[in-house]
């Protein structure tokens, strides 16, 4: 699976442990409040998943990703 | 005092096996009468501050019992201490001489007593005169540095209720002697003329052999112990036959009771509050958890009273120890003598229900979530052997709460996973764990969970 497709996996994992409704999760698509409706806990669970899978993650590294194409993206860079 | 509950079982049970263990057996008799040769010994000693640095065995109980007789003013050391961290330990509580079945690599300050040395004071002429010595413990510093307690034999009698115990009646020494629930497993079987059965290692599994090879009836340990013992004995060995259970240093649940009284039917099944700084406090066998909220209404000349201030537990005893050892160790109580206990409960109903230690609260995004409330949840799930809630850094929210699972066997860890997270729907939502793993075991220290 590409890194791509995993955290997307990931962001749909984490709204069903939310019991939120499942939604359309894309590259471009906001992360936060405009869009997929992460919230601080939603993304503190994201943060520990990305540094598990990865061994280290933006918000760690003080990064505020807006989309999942910016995390894809601080991987890339790293 | 030590001499004199010897001599009570001198007279009524000479005979009975008093030390019990794979490769040793004593009775009260011949450990009495060696324990008097050693304290002859130990009273020649230059300096009156001795510690021991031994694993549990028969030879540390004779050396701690006769130590006791001899006026000897005790130290229990950790055996798992690092040599290194020895001198600094012999400086601070001015120890004169260290007793040790194994010859540190570190230059000590203090004189040096291996056991043929020991042995050699054992030959001595028998104490004739007894002078009550002092013991000396070192707190788990769970809450940061260790500190020593102070008490003399005693004080350590006061706190248990003598009755005769039948012949039969054989404890299993699960703690270690070097903390307090150890030393008070000790003078409980010293006090009432029961059997002391010592385990080649404090190990659950190799505890639960040793339980069965010497037909142990009564055991005292934590919660996570039997939560090992329970995962480990299988659903149909019923080969031990317990008649009694005490539970503590750690929060009982309910599901923990229910699980025991289906294993063993005919145990009687307490759970007790104890601290090394203020002794034994209340002891519970109603089958509930917490305790009742009738503590809560003792009167002032009653020897132990609790409140509740702030959602913590305060305890006021006319026992526990005489005070720390170390010149720097300042005991947290009021000026009216109560003593804050680290733990965190809460009243429900006719009930004061544990939370977990304030030290061990997560603080998720400025929520606090006590890791019992999670941990009583998934340790109930079916799938699963044993849990541990913990804390884990996070730069998003602080701390997210992390849990370690050891799964049963036959359970797949996908499938246990979705039930915890189903389960944990209905804790709040800063309660519920974000970082899931699954474990082959959980690190424990003293029996209790490692949390931090």
């Amino acid at each position: 699976m590409s890194k791509e497709l995993e955290v997307i996996e990931m962001i749909k994992t984490i709204l069903k442990h939310q019991a939120m409704p499942e939604a359309e999760v894309a590259m471009s698509s906001d992360l936060y409040d405009d869009g997929i409706g992460l919230d601080s806990l939603c993304v503190a669970e994201l943060s520990a998943m990305l540094e598990k899978a990865y061994g280290n993650d933006p918000y760690t590294s003080k990064i505020m990703p807006r989309t999942v194409s910016d995390i894809i993206s601080f991987y890339g860079d790293t | 005092m030590i001499a004199a509950r010897f001599s009570d079982k001198l007279e009524r049970c000479p005979e009975r096996p008093f030390l019990l263990s794979p490769n040793s057996a004593s009775n009260y008799a011949d450990f009495f009468e060696h324990c008097r040769k050693l304290a002859s010994g130990l009273r020649n000693l230059k300096g009156s501050r001795l510690a021991c640095y031994m694993a549990d065995s028969t030879e540390l109980v004779a050396v701690m019992l006769a130590a006791g007789m001899s006026g000897k003013s005790l130290l229990m050391l950790n055996r798992d201490f690092a040599y290194q961290q020895l001198p600094s330990l012999l400086t601070r509580y001015n120890v004169d001489v260290i007793i040790s079945d194994s010859v540190p690599e570190v230059e000590l300050p203090a004189t040096f007593l291996d056991m043929e040395a020991l042995e050699e004071l054992a030959y001595a002429e028998p104490i004739q005169e007894y002078i009550d010595g002092e013991i000396l413990i070192l707190t788990s510093g769970t809450t940061g540095d260790p500190k020593c307690a102070r008490y003399t034999w005693a004080d350590l009698f006061a706190q248990v209720n003598e009755r005769h115990a039948p012949q039969d009646e054989r404890w299993l020494l699960a703690y270690r002697l070097n903390h307090f629930a150890g030393l008070q497993m000790l003078v409980h079987v010293l006090e009432n003329g029961s059997t002391l059965v010592m385990s080649r290692s404090k190990r659950v599994a190799q505890a639960l052999q040793t339980m069965l090879e010497f037909s142990v009836t009564h055991v005292s340990s934590t919660p996570t112990f039997w939560r090992y013992a329970l995962a480990t004995l299988p659903e149909t060995d019923h080969r031990l036959n317990l008649k009694h259970i005490t539970l503590g240093s750690e929060p009982v649940s309910s599901y923990l009771l229910e699980q025991l009284q289906h294993k063993f039917p005919k145990a009687r099944i307490v759970h007790i509050y104890a601290s090394t700084e203020a002794g034994s406090c209340v002891s519970v066998s109603d089958m509930r958890p917490g305790l009742p909220i009738s503590v809560l209404h003792r009167d002032e000349g009653s020897e132990v009273q609790f409140k509740v201030v702030e959602d913590e537990l305060y305890i006021k005893s006319a026992h526990g120890m005489r005070g720390y050892a170390g010149a720097n160790e300042i005991l947290k109580k009021n000026t009216e003598g109560w003593l804050a206990t680290g733990d965190l409960v809460r009243v429900e109903d006719d009930r004061i229900l544990f939370m977990g230690r304030r030290s061990e609260t997560i603080n998720v995004g400025g929520v606090k979530v006590h890791p019992l409330e999670v941990e009583n949840i998934i340790s109930a799930l079916s799938g699963v052997k044993l849990v541990r809630a913990f804390g884990q850094e996070n730069p998003v929210v602080g701390e997210i709460v992390a849990v370690e699972v050891v799964a049963n066997d036959n359970y797949s860890e996908h499938d246990v996973e979705e039930s915890i997270r189903e389960a944990c729907l209905r804790l709040t939502r800063h309660a519920r764990p974000r970082s899931i793993n699954f474990v082959d075991t959980i690190e424990t220290n003293n029996l209790k969970l490692k949390r931090q």
